[in-house]
């Protein structure tokens, strides 16, 4: 081999090394086997543990618990503000017979549950070293915007109304939801999600089953061997039940299935049931 | 001269030069033509510190018909009387064009091969554009109608038809939008800016078509938070809203009675007739 052809080799190597870098910086990352539209194989009512045993509720809690499923039997579901399209709150989203996507990004694992369109978001550690260093420095704010139709019917006048607190770029706000606050880490193949920052007024199944503000959820979702997605879910809520507790749920990738534009106050408007009834 | 052949005829040299150019060329072709990365975190820019009203108006000479005008100058009143039209998202529904073109909080973009999804917290929004494919044959109308995409270089056009008829160009004027409402954008980025403009066509409530820019800048230390539109559905929200179709009336409302709030929600399932006459719109 001559000269030559021994530096052609090495240019054109070299060549070839930044060519195949810019044809992959475009293609998605990590554990993206978990991108998909996923559907539950046993939709869940009332929700065991992973022993099969009931929830251990607390006395207090129980009652609450039994009123709840007394009430729905007589048709009354005011206790659920799912009744009335309100955000169904986690982990019951998981738990119910309604599709969802998963897209894994880099610094995000988003659920799109079809159910009443509701998104949710998993910040990775990543995306999350702002808000470490600002709770640290105690700068976390408190928001307080007012419903949009309040905005709205304010009416006289509109602009300054629109000037909301939680809306300035520089804001970083956080407060209790129904979905709460989502982070989470990769454990090798394992998606750890750690959920805390509830709101009380959310049910952890259709049946009823009650949780306080105190709530943690810890999902630990993986793969299986035959292409299930596994997660085995932990309720830590003192307030409610004598000790923490697990249950565990599959899911089924469906390949066919897209999430469609699922608008539950139309379907409560033309009669339908806003949660579909597990069969 | 076949193709197998060429090896031997070229010089050594030449054949260097040209498999390093090639080589070459193709990893600029790929920079240039890759698609722009959308991924993450975004703020609409013109929010305090800039003209806030801008970001709800579609554009200052909006080309209304003169029945459209009549429908916008009506609108107006109602609200300056503090009787607004019960819009899409005054009943938090999805908004649409409306959504795309005035996030009031940041904005999650989602990008895969397939699909590129917006995500707003406020109006909360999950808008999918789908990428090169093409619009089915018969699109099912929806509030976010039906969004495919496709490169050009590192700009996206996404094109938008299907819509409900349920919602409003901008929230300022609820100026009308029909079935035929066509949406084209051009998303580019520069920097830590995005662009898109926006082109609407829609000849049955305008004279031509007319276009918008929205500017929307990374925001990565963001967050959405949930935005919970329908989590207390107070009757004085409401009572005082003009309901152009009975399709956006409440189902299920907390009254307010003597300015204290019932305990419990209440919801009346609407009538046969209604649930009929919703059902064929």
């Amino acid at each position: 081999m001559n000269e030559t052809t021994a530096t052609c080799r090495i240019l054109v190597a070299i060549a070839s090394m930044i060519a195949a870098i810019t044809a992959t910086a475009a293609e998605p990352l990590t554990r993206e086997q978990f991108s998909g539209v996923w559907q539950i194989e046993k939709p869940i009512s009332a929700v065991r543990t992973v022993s099969g045993k009931r929830p251990p509720l607390l006395p207090e809690a129980a009652k609450i618990y039994q009123e709840h499923v007394a009430a729905r039997r007589r048709g009354d579901t005011s206790f659920d503000s799912a009744t009335w399209c309100a955000a169904a709150g986690l982990p019951r989203l998981m738990l119910m017979s309604y599709p969802f996507q998963i897209e894994v990004q880099p610094k995000y694992v988003v659920f799109l549950h079809e159910w009443n369109w509701w998104a949710h978001v998993v910040y990775l550690e990543e995306a999350m070293a702002r808000r470490f260093a600002k709770a640290q420095s105690g700068n976390v704010g408190v928001p307080s915007a007012p419903p949009p139709s309040a905005i709205d019917i304010a009416g006289a006048k509109p602009d300054a109304a629109l000037a909301l607190p939680g809306t300035d770029p520089g804001d970083d706000i956080f407060e209790p939801s129904a979905m709460g606050f989502s982070t989470g880490r990769w454990e090798g193949n394992v998606l750890v999600v750690d959920t805390s920052d509830f709101i009380q007024s959310t049910l952890i199944d259709d049946a009823g089953l009650p949780h306080s503000d105190q709530m943690k959820v810890t999902e630990r979702l993986r793969l299986t061997k035959t292409g299930e997605l596994e997660n085995l879910i932990r309720i830590e809520d003192p307030r409610m039940y004598e000790e923490p507790w697990e249950t565990r749920v599959t899911y089924r990738r469906d390949v066919s299935r897209k999430i469609r534009e699922d608008v539950c106050l139309d379907r409560i408007a033309n009669g339908q049931a806003a949660v579909r009834s597990v069969p | 001269m076949k193709w197998w052949n060429a090896r031997k005829r070229l010089p050594l040299r030449s054949l260097c030069a040209l498999s390093v150019t090639a080589a070459l060329l193709f990893a600029a072709a790929q920079a240039a033509d890759a698609p722009a990365n959308f991924a993450g975190m975004w703020r609409n820019e013109m929010l305090p510190g800039s003209s806030i009203g801008a970001m709800f108006e579609f554009s200052a000479d909006v080309p209304f018909k003169p029945a459209t005008q009549k429908i916008v100058d009506h609108r107006k009143a109602l609200r300056a009387t503090g009787n607004s039209v019960a819009t899409a998202h005054l009943m938090c529904r999805p908004t649409g064009v409306q959504g795309m073109s005035s996030p009031r909080g940041p904005v999650l973009i989602v990008q895969t091969p397939d699909e590129l999804i917006f995500i707003s917290q406020e109006d909360r929004e999950v808008r999918r554009v789908h990428l090169n494919q093409r619009h089915p044959r018969n699109v099912k109308p929806s509030y976010n109608g039906n969004s495919v995409g496709h490169w050009e270089g590192a700009t996206l056009v996404i094109d938008t038809v299907g819509f409900n008829e349920r919602g409003v160009l901008e929230e300022k004027t609820n100026s009308p939008l029909s079935s035929q409402a066509h949406l084209v954008e051009r998303l580019s980025i520069e920097g830590d800016r995005l662009t898109d403009v926006m082109t609407i066509e829609d000849p049955v409530y305008y004279t031509r078509p007319f276009s918008t820019t929205r500017i929307w800048r990374r925001s990565p230390d963001a967050h959405l938070l949930d935005y919970d539109c329908a989590e207390n559905p107070r009757s004085d929200d409401v009572e005082n809203l003009t309901f152009e179709t009975d399709w956006f009336k409440p189902v299920c409302l907390r009254y307010i009675r003597d300015g204290a709030a019932d305990e419990k929600v209440t919801c009346k399932q609407p009538g046969k007739k209604a649930r009929a006459a919703a059902a064929e719109r």
